[in-house]
């Protein structure tokens, strides 16, 4: 494998999945190979500049309240979206990571695709959506690695992870691509890479 | 009038409008006068982005959307705890109505939108004084406010009111207290 750098001009990026689906590990291994500045969720909502999200033992009481789960979720989100125009702005594309649980949240997502085109004109749209599915009988191995690694994760149980599953909504458009991460990774960032070919930037001559 | 505060069943209402139309001003007065908390997009913005000089547009335009939904964050603590809120913002694009829609429906609780207009030259002198009380909005002249107001979109829907703030603020107060009065507190 090449170890060069897969260089693309500004886009947006997005992976989104229920939890475990592998959104993290993809996000890490594409921005390894890639100029794609990845800000995975996990992350942006917690360096927030007022507490938004309570301690990790906590969390799950926390977002048992509907209208604070959605406050919180869409805030991070926005927040993610303001972090990432500022890379925009200075000619890097952006690659985000969230669970986009319902539908819903995808508006602020191609709201801020919509401004990013309005403002900086790119002759299409820059905005592309990997629907990350990790087959069901995956899911037990994957709680035990999470659980292993020690990852502060609220989502620690088959159980808890297959309730998320069957609440996440189906997301679909134009601008949405289905990956299925119960292959390799390998396949996985192939079949990426190749989705997101438009966005290359021409090779030096 | 009586000095007693007119109680509210948990609900969210909003103050929508164009810069210096008198949104925070009707917020205010109504939570002296009623159980609502009053939370303005600007306080929110405050908060996380602590400085006054304008972005980009682009990120001006995210940096906007942040504060809006921090701003219903904040409301939604008030909500969990059975209190009624108003939440004061220009409400200009349709993405920040569809989160705004969404902090009620998560809630399950009605919502009420006024949207706030004002003549002209009411603005035009609302801009004199702020600035002459060294207090000035970041909308501080008639063409910047000409602009903003070209951009605002009409907000449409059932649970829509236009407020003619030219009016006083007491005749505004009556009108929201009438559109407002099914939702008040039983005893």
């Amino acid at each position: 494998m090449s170890l060069e750098i897969v260089e693309f001009k500004p886009c947006i990026v997005a992976l989104a999945g229920p939890p475990l689906s592998g959104k993290t590990t993809l996000g890490g291994k594409l921005s390894e190979m890639t100029n794609l500045y990845f800000f995975d969720m996990d992350n942006v909502r917690r360096c927030f500049p007022v507490q938004l999200y309570p301690d990790p033992d906590k969390e799950r009481d926390f977002f048992r309240n509907p209208v604070r789960r959605y406050a919180a979720i869409l805030t991070a989100h926005a927040y993610a979206y303001y972090l990432a125009s500022e890379v925009l702005e200075n000619g890097e594309p952006v690659l985000l990571a969230a669970t986009y649980s319902h539908p819903s949240y995808l508006n602020p997502l191609r709201e801020f695709a919509d401004l990013y085109r309005r403002v900086n004109q790119p002759a299409e749209s820059a905005l592309r959506i990997f629907v990350l599915e990790a087959p069901e009988e995956s899911l037990a191995s994957r709680v035990d690695q999470r659980v292993s690694l020690r990852d502060e994760t609220t989502v620690n149980t088959v159980e808890h992870a297959t309730d998320l599953r069957r609440r996440f909504g189906p997301i679909e458009g134009e601008d949405v691509c289905h990956v299925n991460t119960g292959l390799s990774i390998e396949e996985n960032i192939d079949q990426i890479l190749a989705a997101l070919t438009v966005f290359r930037k021409e090779p030096a001559v | 009038m009586s000095l007693a505060i007119v109680k509210f069943e948990p609900c969210v209402i909003a103050f929508a409008g164009p810069p210096l139309v008198g949104k925070s001003t009707l917020g205010r007065e109504l939570s002296k006068k009623t159980n609502f908390e009053f939370f303005d997009v600007d306080d929110a913005r405050w908060q996380i982005f602590p400085r006054t000089e304008r972005l980009p547009d682009f990120r001006e335009d995210l940096a906007m959307l942040s504060s809006y939904t921090f701003n219903h964050f904040q409301a939604a603590e008030s909500l969990i705890k059975g209190i009624p809120v108003a939440v004061g913002a220009t409400y200009s694009r349709e993405i920040y109505i569809l989160v705004l829609r969404m902090l009620a429906d998560s809630a399950g609780v009605p919502l009420r939108i006024f949207v706030l207009e004002a003549p002209e030259n009411v603005i035009e002198e609302r801009i004199r004084k702020r600035t002459t009380e060294g207090n000035p909005s970041v909308v501080n002249t008639i063409e910047f406010a000409r602009e903003v107001r070209q951009r605002f979109r009409p907000i449409a829907g059932s649970e829509v009111t236009p407020i003619d703030t030219g009016l006083s603020i007491a005749k505004n107060m009556e009108q929201i207290m009438n559109i407002l009065e099914p939702l008040s507190r039983k005893v």
